[in-house]
């Protein structure tokens, strides 16, 4: 039962937590009988926050639900209200995140939750979210997160818009709606007839992606080379991963390791964004399949970038006198490899930071490159701290995944680059840098 | 704060950090066989095998997409 005061500007403007939860779960989850899964979550997470306080903007008009009663719900005898409300959670003046609700059976729409406190920091995958609400500004980094409408999207399409969203937030991919969807996934026709969405075939979820331009890379768990090592890679470089079990469609968007070892940080729509869970390949729960959609212009994927950086810097060890003890170091196997993609621009302008030395800096921000790049760093298995990296290899991420190519490389004492169009790589010593810090995140130490 | 390039021998000069990137000197070429200790052979070509091995996983996983997800 929707309230008669539905996206009425005279509805209630605040509610404190956690005294009027009920109150707010009252309103937007009426029925007791058919309680909201992801609605409880996203309190929880709040409360997790110690979120003290609601702030309604009603009405509220969404571009995703509007899509969905465009395309669905107007066609209906009796459709529901067209307009959303708006959720804004604060803890004092901290802005933890928004929800849409929307006037649907399943009410959580477009969400964006800062990720709670006990999980923050093995969230990979977060993107800006900028809200507007009364001519204020706010903003919030987080997995873009929906419910199902269970009607016109499932559970297919609630992942494939995450994944979708979180590009655009990101990395200024195009803005797609669950229409678009629907449209890319080449079944219109279903829902052209005004009927329930079945869900989405494996196929076609792959094209849904490819027609978003996010074409993916697929992965068997079970026939997976170091699947772990894999799943990584994609994470540490911000690159969420469609992960399907038998009937469902989830999303991997961070990783960690705890007192069980490494698990991964999922956003399913029948829950929450933020939940914890480990690769299973058999029985109920089994990993059946992994879809890598890419940001346009990454064709090589993560363990083919890695393997070939490995060679290059490989040969390159064996240049000179001065960096032979690093390939007696890779053939006693003292190295661990942490392979990640970046945006080169991105990756040059951080460079200064990590402890170089500013011959090898202006070398690797001098020498051209793709817009994405694979970096494999080789880092000292003992060395515990951030400070642990030996030297690093780019690949350009554009290039044949049968036969990826390198860009540049600093090992201690030398500089190398491969420039377009020459056929052997170019080299000069510079001063030796014994150990410099990692790119990565504390927590981003992977697996290998 | 623009870097003046001379075109006879593409050299830079100006201040500030792009003139000092853009001064860079990126060394000498030598074929990899040429190197003091090049890489074994045997060790190139496993490293090429696992390169094959991915291309072979992808390839299979691509024909797999035969289930329903309907959430």
């Amino acid at each position: 039962m929707i309230p008669s005061d539905w996206a009425r500007a005279s509805v209630q403007r605040e509610y404190s937590l956690p005294v009027q939860r009920e109150e707010l779960v009252g309103r937007y989850v009426p029925d007791p009988d058919r309680p909201s899964r992801q609605f409880a979550t996203l309190l929880d997470y709040v409360e997790e926050h110690q979120g003290d306080r609601v702030y309604v903007e009603s009405p509220y008009v969404d571009f995703d639900y509007r899509a969905e009663y465009s395309n669905l719900y107007a066609r209906g005898f009796n459709p529901p209200p067209d307009k959303c409300e708006r959720l804004l959670f604060f803890h004092g003046e901290e802005f933890l995140g928004f929800c849409v609700v929307r006037p649907t059976f399943k009410p959580v729409g477009r969400t964006a939750l800062r990720p709670p406190p006990a999980l923050a920091r093995y969230v990979t995958c977060t993107a800006p979210h900028v809200v507007r609400p009364y001519g204020l500004r706010f903003e919030v980094k987080a997995w873009p997160f929906i419910s199902q409408d269970g009607v016109y999207g499932r559970c297919a399409h609630a992942a494939i818009w995450a994944i979708s969203r979180y590009h655009h937030l990101k990395h200024q991919g195009p803005k797609q709606s669950l229409a678009a969807i629907v449209e890319a996934a080449g079944t219109t026709v279903v829902t052209d007839k005004t009927s329930r969405s079945a869900g989405l075939y494996l196929h076609e979820v792959a094209d849904a992606f490819a027609g978003l331009g996010l074409p993916t890379i697929p992965y068997q768990p079970s026939n997976t080379r170091d699947l772990e090592a894999t799943l990584c890679r994609y994470l540490n470089s911000g690159l969420p991963i469609a992960l399907t079990t038998p009937g469902h469609l989830t999303v991997l968007i961070g990783y960690g390791y705890d007192e069980q070892g490494l698990f991964f940080v999922r956003g399913d729509d029948n829950t929450g964004a933020y939940e914890r869970t480990r690769i299973v390949l058999s029985g109920k729960e089994a990993w059946e399949m992994l879809l890598v959609p890419m940001p346009a212009r990454i064709l090589v994927p993560g363990a083919a970038a890695e393997i070939r950086a490995r060679r290059n810097f490989a040969e390159q060890a064996g240049a000179t006198e001065t960096t032979e003890p690093v390939l007696d170091a890779l053939i006693a196997d003292e190295f661990r490899y942490r392979t990640y993609a970046i945006d080169a621009a991105e990756y040059k302008a951080k460079l200064p930071a990590r402890g170089l030395g500013p011959e090898v800096v202006d070398h690797h921000r001098f020498v051209p490159a793709s817009v994405w790049i694979w970096i494999t760093e080789f880092q000292r298995r003992d060395e515990p701290g951030g400070k642990r990296v030996v030297g690093e290899l780019a690949i350009d991420a554009t290039s044949d995944p049968r036969d990826p190519q390198p860009l540049f490389a600093n090992l201690p004492g030398r500089v190398v680059s491969w420039l377009p169009g020459e056929s052997v790589p170019q080299a000069k010593e510079v001063p030796v840098v014994d150990l410099y810090d990692t790119a990565l995140e504390p927590e981003q130490h992977g697996a290998s | 704060m623009n870097p003046e390039i001379d075109d006879q021998n593409q050299q830079v000069s100006g201040a500030g950090p792009l003139g000092q990137i853009l001064s860079t000197e990126l060394g000498t070429s030598a074929p990899i066989e040429d190197y003091h200790r090049p890489l074994r052979a045997e060790d190139r070509s496993r490293l090429d095998s696992e390169l094959e091995e991915v291309e072979r996983a992808q390839a299979e996983a691509a024909s797999k997409l035969p289930n329903l997800y309907a959430g």
